[in-house]
């Protein structure tokens, strides 16, 4: 102790006490924030592992005429219907959906239209080759209800081509079910192939936003579940 | 000898604590500068002012209670592999989860591949906290009794 009653070596040890309390302290919090974030991880590496959609595809065609075919006036519609199962803990929204709808190109095959059987795409099937024809190929980010999590939901989509929406594409589906027709089908007994693409934000991650961020890290909070078989060359 | 040894041990306990209280940081920091989205609180990209200011901060912690510059520099290098081994477990966390998306092996190369750079960078800043610690502890002593 000095004259001014001041013992240096006491008041070192109360400052390395404390600053051992400040040690202890600190990995205290970063354990808990450690922990805390290796859950949260956990819970996003679950949700992109274990979320699902539950697809069905309904194609009907209106303006059929008595004789069975697509009249001009007619339409087509696809109906989408995506069950989506989330077993996981965070909530998600539907970020983007795309859908592709090709019809079996009957004519095409044939050899009666040589232009569409060298612009249809192909699959390799059963029968061998087949050519289909893409009817739709559109994209869209939606503003649709969430998906709670440990929940589910359904989303419906619905797909319609008539002449006054693209008229060069309806003609060609009038030509492809009229075959049918011919060949003593019906426009509904003609095979589709469909495509579907979803893309699901997470809830509750940040999306990194500067241009120089990498890849995974815009990836990570993204979902992205295809059904069927995209055939589009 | 024997007293020497148990002589060691408070020491050696100390060199220890401290690296791991050190590793825990740097490993923390790699696994939030690889995953900054998955951080509570969540970001969108990790702030490296933060990630360096807060290894510094607990490299001087750390200063502030060594035994002496050659413990501070032992330290640093033991919470190096420690660092490396906080961020693997903390982003295996899902496959002890039960959640096998992938090798766990590709899981920790791929944390130890995006957080090298931290690794490296973490030397000189570990050093300088350290040092400077150790510096401030003299000149205050307050490790000198």
């Amino acid at each position: 102790m000095n004259d001014a009653g001041f013992d240096p070596r006491s008041t070192a040890k109360v400052v390395r006490r404390a600053l051992w309390v400040v040690v202890c302290v600190a990995v205290i919090l970063l354990v808990v924030f450690a922990s805390l974030s290796a859950a949260n991880f956990t819970s996003i590496v679950q949700a992109k592992a274990s979320i699902y959609v539950v697809p069905r595809f309904t194609v009907t065609f209106a303006g059929i005429g008595s004789d069975s075919r697509v009249g001009p006036d007619g339409s087509v519609t696809v109906r989408v219907t995506a069950g989506v199962e989330n077993p996981s803990s965070r909530g998600l929204h539907i970020y983007l959906v795309a859908f592709s709808g090709w019809i079996r190109d009957g004519p095409a095959e044939a050899g009666l239209n040589e232009t569409r059987r060298l612009g249809d795409d192909r699959l390799t099937g059963t029968e061998g080759e087949m050519r289909f024809f893409r009817v739709f190929g559109t994209s869209s980010e939606p503003s649709l209800d969430p998906i709670p999590a440990r929940g589910n939901q359904t989303f419906t989509f619905d797909f319609t081509m008539s002449a006054a929406t693209d008229a060069s594409r309806f003609a060609a589906v009038r030509n492809v079910t009229d075959f049918a027709v011919s060949k003593g089908g019906d426009a509904a007994t003609v095979p589709w192939n469909q495509f579907l693409y979803l893309v699901f934000t997470i809830d509750g991650v940040p999306e990194a936003n500067s241009p120089s961020a990498p890849n995974y890290l815009r990836d990570i909070r993204r979902i992205e579940r295809e059904i069927g078989v995209n055939i589009a060359s | 000898m024997l007293a020497n040894l148990s002589a060691r041990v408070p020491r050696f306990a100390r060199v220890t604590a401290l690296a791991g209280f050190i590793g825990l940081v740097l490993g923390y920091a790699v696994f939030s500068s690889s995953f900054p989205s998955a951080m509570v609180p969540a970001t969108g990209e990790s702030s490296p002012l933060l990630v360096f200011g807060a290894l510094f901060a607990a490299a001087f912690l750390v200063g502030l209670l060594s035994d002496d510059l050659l413990a501070g520099i032992l330290q640093t290098f033991l919470a190096l592999p420690i660092g490396a081994a906080v961020a693997s477990l903390l982003s295996l966390s899902p496959v002890f989860a039960g959640l096998i998306v992938t090798r766990p092996d590709d899981v920790i190369f791929f944390t130890l591949r995006l957080g090298f750079p931290l690794f490296f960078l973490s030397i000189p800043i570990l050093l300088f906290g350290t040092v400077f610690g150790i510096v401030l502890q003299e000149r205050f002593q307050i490790g000198r009794y």
